[in-house]
Formats: C-alpha cells, sequence, structure tokens
C-alpha cells in the first residue's frame, strides 16, 4: 500500500526562474526506506516539504499529492502533525524549548495528551534513544549529534508512521552521522515506520535504503533499489557521489545489478578479483617536503574558555607550510574549532606562541585579517551582510578596479552566477556555502582557513572547490582547512593531521597518514589495504587495480 | 552535589521561600531576623560552599556594613544619646541597633535569594508560573532557547566579520560604525530566519491544535504535602502572632522588645523549626546516607 502518492507534481517558487519540480511522480509504499538524493539545488528539499502541508513553501503550484489515499490538504492537521514526522537540516533552529525533556513532551503537549500518558512516552523515548543520561540537560549544552538524536526522538515519541528527514546528518560529523543513521535504520527495523531521507552524503545512508530516487533539476530521473539506481546513472555525472566501493568496482567490471555497495561486499569483490595475481611490491610515495618555510607555526598552545573550565587546546603543535593544503580531522569537540580560532588570534592562548608569517599573532593587530588571513566560518550565514548575493560578495572586493570581472570570474569558478540575485538566506545549504567562499576569496588572502568547507558540498561540487584549491595553491596561497570528510581530504590535501584531545597526533603527509590508520581512514583504504596499503582514494585504488 | 532540598516539589519550595522572605522582609524582630540570619547562612553554605563564600566577602559583609554606618550617619532619632557628631547631630544607640538589624535583614535577604537562585532553576520557575498562566511558560521557555542561541551566534558573526577585515574594531571610526551596524543587521535577519524555521517547526508538531495539555516532570509525593502543611500550619501561626502583636519591637523613640514567656518561645520555636526545614532535611538525609554505609 502507498503512503504518499504524489502525481505531476510541478512547482514554482515566486521569485525563481525555472520549476524547482517539474512534473513529479512518486509513490512511497508503506515500511519503506526511502533514500532522495540528487545535486545540491535539485529540488530534493522542496519536494518533501511538499508531503507536510504545515511546510509546503508557497509558489505556483499543480498536481496532487496523496497521504494514504486521501489528498493531503484535506488530512486534518492533527492527524499530519500525528503522524507524518518531519526532522529538519539544522539540528539548532528546530529545537524549540530550553530542555531536553520538554523539547521530548512538545509534540505531545500540543496534541493534548494527559499527563501520565506524556510521562510514559518520555520516558520510553528517552530510554530507546540512549537520552537518560542528558534527559535533564539544558539544550545548549548538547553537542550537534545529540541535538539531532533529540530532535529524532522528540518526532518519534508522538508515533508516527512515516518519518521525513532534510539531510540530517550534514552538520554532523562523521562518527555522530554514523551513529544517526544506526539509530535510524533501528527505528525502521523494530518498528516498521516509512522512512524518507534527504542527503548528499550516500556513503552511509545508501547500502542500508531500500529504494533510491534521484532527482536532477527537479524531475525525478531514476527511481529503483540500489543495483537498479546505479545501473541507471551509471553515466550521470551524478554517480560521483555513489559511495566508494560503488565507485571502485563498477570500474573493475563489478557484474550489473551485482555491484558492492558496502566496504565489506567490496572487499570480497576485491578478493575475487585479485586472486591469481601479483602484489606489486610495497612501495609508498613519500611527500619529501620542499623544505618551503612554515608559514603559521604554533608551538605548545594551550587554552581554555573559563578559568575554571577544561583546557581545550593541550599543548597543540602545528607547522603549515606556504603554498600546502593542510587538513585537520578529528571528530567533533576535539577542538578543531578552537584550534582555528587560536590560529587566527581570535582567541587568546594562555600559554604557548603562534606566529603567522614568522610574526607573532598578538602582535598583528587588525591588519592580520582580510589580506593575510581570510577565514570561512562553520556556519556560512554569518558572512553575509545583504539582501542579495551579488551585493554581498561585491562588497568585499578590496580595489575597485576589474570588480566586475573578478565577480564574474568567480562566481563561474563556485558555480554561483544562477543565483547572484538572490537572498543568501533562501539558497539551500551548499549554496550558502559556496557564496560564503566566494566572499572569503574575493579579499585575496594570502592564507585561507576555512572550517569545514565542504558540509553541505555533493561530489560535483567538491571536485569544483578541488580545481579552486589547485589553482590558488598555485598562485602561492597556502590553505589550512579543518573538516570531517576523509574522502576529500584524503584526494586533495597535501598534508594531514589529526586532532584529538587538545591536541595534534598524528600529522604527516596524506599516504602516511591514512594508511597507518586503520578505523580513521578512507573507505578505499579500508577495502584495499590488504593489498594496497597505501593507496587511499577511490582513483588510487583504481589504477592499481587494473594495473597489476 | 544534590541536596535533598532539591528534591522537593517546586510547590514547597515556592511555599517556603514565600514564607520565609515575606517575614524577613516585613519583619525587623531582633528574635525572628537572627533566626532567620542563621537558618539562611546554613542553607547558603550547604547548598554551594565554595560560591556561597564568595559572595558573603563580596556583597552581604559589605551591605551589612554599610547598613550598619549609614544608619546613625543619617538618622538622629532615639533618646540614649552616646555623642555628638561635629555639626551637632546626636549618635544614639537606638539608631545603631536599628542600623545593625537592618543590616543583618539585608544580609539574610541577599543569602536567601542566593539559595533561592540554586534551588529555582528555569524549569521550576516555569512550572509555578505555568500553573497559572499556562502560555507564558512556553514562552519563556522559548526565549530561554533563543538567549544563549543568540549569543553564540553573535560571537560567531563577530569573528566571521572580523576574519574577513570587516571587524568592529577597526581603529577608523565611519568603518567602525559601519561594520557595527552590518553585524546588527545580521543578527536582526538571522535571529527572524531562526525564527521562521523554527515556526516551521512547531507547526510541524502541531502546536496551535486545539486542546493543548501542559507536560509536568515533577510528581507531588506524600513527603512533598506533609513539609507544605507543616510550614503553612507554623508559618500562620508565627504570622498571626506577629500580627496580634504578641511579638513586637520598637526602636524608636526607646527600644523595647516583647516580653518573653512560655508563648513567645513556643512561637520562636516554631519559626526556627519552619526556617531551618530544608537544612534539617539535607541534614538528616545524609545521616541516614551515612548510617546505612556504615551497616554495610
Amino acid at each position: 500500500m502507498e503512503v504518499f502518492t504524489i502525481e505531476n507534481l510541478t512547482f514554482k517558487y515566486p521569485q525563481g526562474k525555472n520549476y524547482a519540480l517539474d512534473n513529479v511522480n512518486l509513490k512511497v509504499n508503506k515500511g519503506e526506506f526511502l533514500l532522495i538524493c540528487g545535486k545540491s539545488g535539485c529540488g530534493k528539499t522542496t519536494l518533501i516539504k511538499h508531503m507536510k502541508a504545515a511546510l509546503a513553501p508557497a509558489g505556483e503550484k499543480s498536481g496532487d499529492i496523496y497521504y494514504n489515499g486521501t489528498l493531503l490538504c484535506d488530512v486534518p492537521e492533527r492527524i499530519q502533525a500525528q503522524e507524518i514526522g518531519y526532522v529538519m537540516q539544522s539540528p539548532d533552529s528546530q529545537i524549540v524549548t530550553d530542555k531536553v525533556w520538554h523539547e521530548l513532551a512538545f509534540g505531545l503537549e500540543n496534541l493534548g495528551y494527559k499527563n501520565s500518558v506524556i510521562r510514559i512516552r518520555v520516558a520510553e523515548m528517552a530510554s530507546y534513544f540512549g537520552i537518560q543520561n542528558w534527559f535533564h540537560k539544558d539544550v545548549k549544552e548538547l553537542s550537534g549529534g545529540q541535538k539531532q538524536i533529540l530532535n529524532l526522538a522528540s518526532i518519534m515519541a508522538v508515533q508516527p508512521e512515516v518519518i521525513i528527514l532534510d539531510e540530517p546528518t550534514s552538520q554532523l560529523c562523521n562518527i555522530a552521522a554514523q551513529e544517526f543513521l544506526a539509530l535510524l535504520k533501528r527505528i525502521h527495523e523494530e518498528l516498521g515506520i516509512t522512512v524518507i531521507i534527504v542527503e548528499h552524503r550516500l556513503e552511509n545512508v545508501f547500502p542500508m535504503c531500500d529504494r533510491v530516487v534521484v532527482m536532477d533539476k527537479g524531475k525525478i530521473i531514476s527511481s529503483g533499489n540500489l543495483q537498479q539506481t546505479i545501473h541507471n546513472i551509471k553515466d550521470n555525472e551524478f554517480f560521483d557521489a555513489m559511495p566508494v566501493p560503488v565507485k571502485i568496482c563498477t570500474a573493475l567490471g563489478a557484474p550489473e545489478y551485482k555491484v558492492p555497495v558496502n566496504v565489506n561486499e567490496g572487499r570480497c569483490f576485491l578478493e575475487k578479483y585479485m586472486a591469481g595475481k601479483n602484489l606489486p611490491k610495497e612501495s609508498s610515495t613519500h611527500y619529501i617536503g620542499c623544505g618551503r618555510d612554515n608559514i603559521i607555526e604554533a608551538s605548545d598552545v594551550w587554552f581554555r574558555y573559563d578559568k575554571d573550565g577544561e583546557d581545550v587546546l593541550k599543548g597543540l603543535n602545528l607547522n603549515v607550510e606556504k603554498g600546502s593544503l593542510t587538513c585537520v580531522l578529528g571528530g567533533n569537540g576535539t577542538g578543531k574549532t578552537t584550534m582555528l580560532y587560536t590560529l587566527c588570534g581570535l582567541l587568546k592562548p594562555y600559554r604557548g606562541k603562534v606566529t603567522v608569517k614568522g610574526k607573532n599573532v598578538k602582535k598583528w593587530g587588525n591588519g592580520l585579517y582580510g589580506k593575510v588571513i581570510g577565514m570561512l566560518p562553520q556556519n556560512p550565514t554569518a558572512l553575509f551582510r545583504r539582501d542579495n548575493v551579488y551585493e554581498d560578495i561585491s562588497e568585499c572586493i578590496i580595489d575597485g578596479k576589474n570588480a566586475d570581472k573578478k565577480i564574474e570570474e568567480i562566481s563561474r569558478l563556485l558555480d554561483i552566477t544562477d543565483i547572484l540575485d538572490m537572498h543568501p538566506y533562501d539558497l539551500s545549504g551548499g549554496e550558502q556555502q559556496r557564496c560564503a567562499l566566494a566572499k572569503v576569496l574575493l579579499t585575496e588572502p594570502e592564507i585561507l582557513i576555512l572550517d569545514e568547507p565542504t558540509k553541505g558540498f555533493d561530489g560535483f561540487h567538491k571536485r569544483k572547490l578541488a580545481e579552486i584549491f589547485k589553482k590558488l595553491l598555485n598562485d602561492g596561497i597556502t590553505i589550512l582547512m579543518v573538516s570531517h570528510d576523509i574522502e576529500f581530504c584524503a584526494e586533495y590535501a597535501d598534508r594531514c593531521a589529526l586532532c584529538f584531545d587538545g591536541g595534534i597526533t598524528v600529522s604527516g603527509d596524506v599516504t602516511e597518514f591514512f594508511s597507518g590508520n586503520s578505523f580513521y581512514t578512507t573507505s578505499a583504504n579500508r577495502m584495499a589495504r590488504e593489498y594496497f596499503p597505501y593507496a587511499v582514494t577511490a582513483e588510487e585504488v583504481k589504477e592499481l587495480c587494473i594495473t597489476t | 552535589m544534590k541536596n535533598q532540598f532539591e528534591n522537593w516539589h517546586p510547590l514547597a519550595q515556592f511555599v517556603y521561600f514565600v514564607l520565609i522572605f515575606g517575614i524577613s522582609v516585613f519583619v525587623m524582630h531582633p528574635v525572628i531576623t537572627g533566626i532567620t540570619f542563621v537558618s539562611a547562612i546554613t542553607l547558603g553554605v550547604i547548598i554551594d560552599r565554595k560560591k556561597f563564600f564568595k559572595m558573603l566577602f563580596c556583597l552581604y559583609i559589605p551591605a551589612i556594613i554599610i547598613g550598619i554606618i549609614i544608619n546613625p550617619l543619617f538618622s538622629h532619632e532615639g533618646v540614649s544619646i552616646l555623642w555628638y557628631f561635629p555639626d551637632g547631630n546626636p549618635l544614639t544607640l537606638e539608631s545603631i541597633i536599628y542600623g545593625i538589624m537592618s543590616g543583618i535583614m539585608i544580609g539574610s535577604i541577599f543569602t536567601l535569594f542566593f539559595s533561592f537562585n540554586k534551588i529555582m532553576t528555569s524549569d521550576r520557575i516555569m512550572y509555578l508560573t505555568g500553573c497559572i498562566f499556562p502560555h507564558i511558560s512556553l514562552i519563556i521557555a522559548m526565549v530561554l532557547r533563543f538567549i544563549p542561541e543568540f549569543k553564540y551566534h553573535l560571537s560567531e558573526v563577530l569573528n566571521a566579520q572580523k576574519c574577513i577585515g570587516k571587524g568592529i574594531n577597526e581603529k577608523n571610526v565611519f568603518n567602525k560604525i559601519k561594520n557595527a551596524c552590518a553585524v546588527m543587521q545580521i543578527m536582526a535577519t538571522w535571529a527572524f530566519e531562526s525564527s521562521v524555521e523554527k515556526s516551521d517547526s512547531m507547526r510541524a508538531r502541531g502546536y496551535g491544535l486545539y486542546g493543548r495539555s501542559r507536560y509536568v516532570p515533577f510528581k507531588i509525593t506524600k513527603r512533598d504535602i506533609i513539609l507544605i502543611t507543616a510550614m503553612i500550619i507554623t508559618g500562620s501561626i508565627v504570622i498571626y502572632s506577629l500580627c496580634v502583636g504578641n511579638i513586637y519591637v520598637w526602636y524608636y523613640p526607646y527600644f523595647k522588645i516583647n516580653e518573653s514567656g512560655g508563648y513567645v518561645y513556643i512561637v520562636y520555636f516554631l519559626y526556627a523549626v519552619m526556617s531551618m526545614l530544608p537544612v534539617f532535611d539535607i541534614l538528616m538525609e545524609e545521616a541516614v546516607w551515612k548510617s546505612l554505609q556504615s551497616k554495610i
């Protein structure tokens, strides 16, 4: 039986030029785990918003949406609130109240349940989701991953039939994202709840879903189970976003409709593929430090926020070479962002020294920002000052000469030409990130510091970003970035460092770094480490497999 | 450390604070105020020793000293003259006594307020306001959620703007004002956007449907009912004897206090019990815990 039936849905935003949704037909079966994916800005969020009348955006709309056989607009609001749960992208802004217990009870209060019922449900949810340890906490004390779990739990408390999730893990680190998805999987399997999830980071979610819908420019271009999807989009540029095992095994000629989708299956496939072949001698291409000067040096830096608080940075040592792309990896709450702030001189360490271009950061003053250091913050909305993107980014141009040309160039480079006259807040997460990056790049800094630049990016735009990085590096600009995105760092960084417990635990060139770790490494490396311990990216593995 | 007083039902805590605040604000009787002072200090010490002593030395003791010094300087009533100021005004014993008493009173009110802040956490206050105005309690909850979010985002914006060379600590005044305005504008837009998203989330979860209920995470127990009844009975007896005039005090023109006797002692005793109730409860619980431990 279908939970949702969408017939010929076409939709256009009031200011939009193109149709956000173009004649979409979709059926969602009861008990299904449905993944909707596609390039950033392809209309996937718009589509799922239409599945809940309270969230449906305003604009030109035609076509029908049925919920359990009834037109959605005829389904009473109470039923919709009860049966259709919706988890949004940002962990923060959907939390209404200040206490964890109150948030869990909020939906139940709205539906007018009695105190005794609410008490049972809240207790049940807290136990099921492992919230009991932070049940009495203030929401502000929670980490991003905990907040998102709380959002899921408070939706589940009203016992919905369907839950719709809009990129729920995009703001989380890899480990927290996996934890969240595991919970989601558990809900789906144990309670038989229909799950509709929109994601652009497919690595973890792809293997666990029943059906995948791929969208492009407001249209559904593929719909089917995993193997059908792989088959359908093999030649599409979106194939780049597929999980690494899929990419490698397809390239190695895995039989159609039997493509491995996770690391384990990928390993089995490789075993068969490599059987009888001679392994090349172990070789690793060591990155030879070109003896370039260190542009940023941090030695033995200690920092804490409160006098009585815990140390966030504990003896941090980090050197960034001029003209290199250095990535700092690490989970949430290990002090990565604090580290960046300290390196920029925004936070003052109580011990240790940070120098930028050989000069102590304390002595730089305001001259440091803009021309020397440009930073892209974690939250891109913190940068937007104007009502439209064009005005906003043109503000950052330092000398007026060739301003238009520069803007044109940068917007082409970052693929934001189409959205120049929109309000920054109306953009999708990935688009906002790109506009913010455009702003920072236009200030023409010598050192570019980026906090999670690939957040909200899909495979296509990540490749674009990497091209930009390459160009900047050629121009002699130094890039330091902090990221959760192991795959991206493995592919493009010169050096990687792991931030843990307030310090840099390991640092080295990419191959050395990833082949030394066994969990905290790329899926390609996990898949092929038996044969090629030094291959870390999908490309390398592919090449090595083919050449041997 | 969690103490037993924190586990009381908010209503019981509320009754306690209303009674003791009410009596200590309106009555400045040496014995009554003294009892309040002692119990307030004991309670403060038990609840959070470290912070309390900090507050004690920085705030309460100066307040008491100021009360003691200032009153005799400005009030010259009273019959027992001790000395004449150079300007000819008398320094009287009564005004000194009055100053001491008012200093102690202010001190105990501060001290009680310290405990009140520690015990009556936001969710408890919200529960109490919610009993009378159900809608306001949700608004308070949302405001309490909004403030830290706003603060966090503000620091994020300030740092982000600074890092692209548009900080608000520039030397050029014109740029400084321009950038500060921009930050304000960003924050306004952000607040608007985030509240739109928040209201979406609220509507999606059924806010605005008819017949909203209110979840109360506190359960009233038999113990709480006994405590409330005990406090109300003792409190009424004390207040009654204060109103009727069995217990009184004059400071001016001369110091005169009610005569002591059996009845008066009973009232003092009852008030002491009432004001020390949380302290007794905490200490008793600790004692029970220790005895249980030692038996093992």
